[in-house]
């Protein structure tokens, strides 16, 4: 009678338990998918890190304040990070330093501006630049070539036929039409 | 258009289909090879080799196409003058090109940075954003220059009297859009140079329908119809120009987004731009496969209700661990759209926190693709064509005679008419 009351109550205790665990986990669960408030400053720095970084809660590589990942699991904890540190009045060196020496660079929503890292940024305005440059260069020699082309003097005049004249005002027509 | 035209810029036109296509395999090997991590590498396989290697084939079939037939490429015409529609045709593919390398080093760069120096980078949206926006802005500026600049060559007289007016509108509307707060750098910029272009696309519309009117007499908007319809895939395309204008006057509103997060209490509000957010109460709506926690959000201008939004987050039977999906409650006008998301639980509070959105100029995105897809369909259209008619001219005919015209000797007199080929 004793080992069967000692039993249930060992029972119970276990449900309590798992009762327990889950009602946590269920919080926890909670707290993951809803967004921590943010200041504006702590908007501004979270627009410069990625969430789902070095991490294998989430893969979602979206900008941290701006993850709309139903259900990520790891935003909630960043923001969370960040929340505390621009509270705590860090600056936002130390900051993106902190969360570099947790998940890496390439936490950083945009390549830093350093070492090999400039390619990046400087390669479509190069690409501009010699793109320009050779638009330029092919549009000159093509003129150079055009003048080239027609004669010295004006030719005579009277000579163009009426059928030859009709057909240039046809071509004049078609390549002026859009 | 150029290799219709005047018979240029045949091999440009042709590696540019070349390159096209091998840029659509190569974003398709790019993913699914799984050297750029994506949503899209869903089936890691062998299957990146077989890409390579069609690549290669692609590439060596367009290059032997290309020599085998480089005598058929060969111009018709030479370019006449640096100013001209022709030149602008090339900057404009060459501002397009820009676009397309930005966006594929900036793909590639963390595998090359990775590959160099072993160290792995990131290179997300901020980095596009700051990188197109300036190509996109120049992309707009050439929609309007472009229609102005005549074929071959291009007279100082006529730039004068093109572009004038356009410019003046544009730096109206640089002082208005800066007096009604735009101050963001791109965003002013974006909204002069959509007045500009708009203001070239209504040049252009304007001085054709000018002439058709003084000709036929019809309303000016009938001229404007007609003078479509008479050169539908210039005027269409101009159309289209019109709902790129719609468009990235649509982006220069994201110089004015907002949001703002709260915990609510049923009977309490928040304030988000113009509008005030009530929450009136909770509820839980059970459906087929999912349970909806709902939210009844009571939406007030200038205390005066507006309209009632209900954003709720749906929990699926199928799996408890499975996390809510969202589903957001929109308020979308001309002017903005105002997002309203159940956000959760406030861990701290336990209370239901609302996270609202204001978007200012979203439709306008939207009109614009609508407005380009319209254009498109304009442009597809036969042309109308003038015909040469022979009617009476009222007046030699004599009454009652209708129908039999031709019964009856009367003098015709050519006169022009419009008519369908």
């Amino acid at each position: 009678m004793i080992k069967a009351a000692v039993t249930k109550k060992r029972q119970l205790q276990a449900i309590a338990w798992v009762l327990l665990a889950a009602s946590v986990a269920l919080a926890a669960g909670t707290a993951a998918t809803l967004q921590a408030q943010q200041t504006d400053r702590a908007k501004e720095i979270g627009g410069k890190l990625l969430c789902g970084i070095g991490t294998p809660l989430c893969d979602c590589k979206q900008i941290l304040t701006q993850c709309n990942h139903v259900g990520c699991r790891n935003s909630a904890g960043m923001l969370k990070t960040l929340d505390q540190s621009v509270a705590k009045g860090d600056s936002e060196a130390t900051i993106l330093q902190n969360f570099i020496a947790e998940f890496g660079t390439a936490v950083l929503s945009e390549p830093p501006k350093s070492g090999l890292n400039l390619v990046a940024w400087y390669l479509p305005g190069a690409a501009l630049f010699a793109g320009l440059l050779l638009v330029i260069l092919v549009i000159s020699r093509w003129l150079r070539r055009g003048a080239a082309a027609i004669p010295s003097a004006a030719g005579p005049t009277q000579g163009v036929s009426s059928e030859l004249l009709a057909r240039a005002r046809a071509q004049a027509s078609r390549e002026t039409q859009d | 258009m150029m290799q219709e035209k005047r018979g240029m810029m045949k091999v440009w036109n042709v590696w540019l289909v070349f390159i096209t296509f091998l840029l659509c395999i190569t974003g398709t090997f790019l993913t699914r090879s799984g050297v750029v991590a994506s949503v899209h590498a869903f089936a890691q396989s062998s299957i990146g080799n077989w890409f390579l290697g069609f690549i290669g084939v692609v590439l060596l079939t367009c290059l032997v196409a290309y020599f085998k037939n480089r005598d058929y490429l060969e111009s018709e015409n030479q370019l006449d003058a640096m100013v001209s529609r022709e030149s602008s045709f090339l900057f404009n593919n060459l501002i397009l090109l820009v676009s397309c390398v930005a966006v594929l080093s900036g793909t590639l760069f963390p595998v090359f940075s990775e590959w160099l120096s072993g160290n792995r980078i990131s290179v997300g949206a901020p980095f596009f954003n700051k990188v197109n926006i300036p190509i996109g802005l120049l992309l707009l500026f050439l929609t309007g220059v472009g229609p102005l600049l005549a074929w071959r060559k291009t007279s100082r007289e006529s730039l004068k009297r093109n572009f004038a007016g356009p410019l003046a509108a544009g730096a109206v509307g640089c002082v208005v859009a800066f007096a009604l707060g735009y101050r963001q750098f791109y965003s002013l910029v974006c909204l002069t140079l959509c007045v500009f272009v708009a203001g070239t696309i209504t040049l252009e519309f304007y001085r054709g329908a000018k002439v058709i009117r003084a000709r036929s007499g019809a309303s000016f908007l009938a001229s404007a119809v007609d003078l479509t319809m008479r050169n539908t895939r210039r005027y269409g395309g101009y159309i289209v120009h019109m709902g790129m204008v719609l468009i990235f006057g649509g982006f220069a509103g994201v110089a004015f987004n907002r949001d703002v997060q709260k915990d609510m209490q049923p009977g309490s509000t928040m304030q988000i731009g113009p509008y005030t957010l009530r929450l009136q109460s909770l509820d839980s709506r059970p459906e087929k496969n999912y349970t909806a926690e709902r939210m009844n959000v009571e939406v007030l201008r200038n205390n005066k209700q507006l309209m009632m939004l209900y954003p709720e987050r749906r929990h699926f039977n199928v799996n408890a661990n499975e996390p809510a999906g969202t589903m957001v409650a929109i308020y979308s006008t001309l002017k903005e759209d105002l997002y309203v998301v159940y956000a959760g639980e406030s861990p701290e509070t336990n209370l239901p926190v609302i996270h609202a959105y204001l978007n200012p100029l979203v439709k306008w995105i939207w009109l614009g693709g609508a407005v380009v897809v319209f254009g498109t369909l304009v442009a597809l259209l036969p042309n109308r064509k003038s015909v040469l008619v022979l009617a009476a001219v009222p007046g030699t005919v004599p009454q009652g005679i209708a129908g039999q015209a031709l019964a009856q000797p009367f003098t015709p007199r050519p006169a022009m008419r419009e008519g369908h080929d």
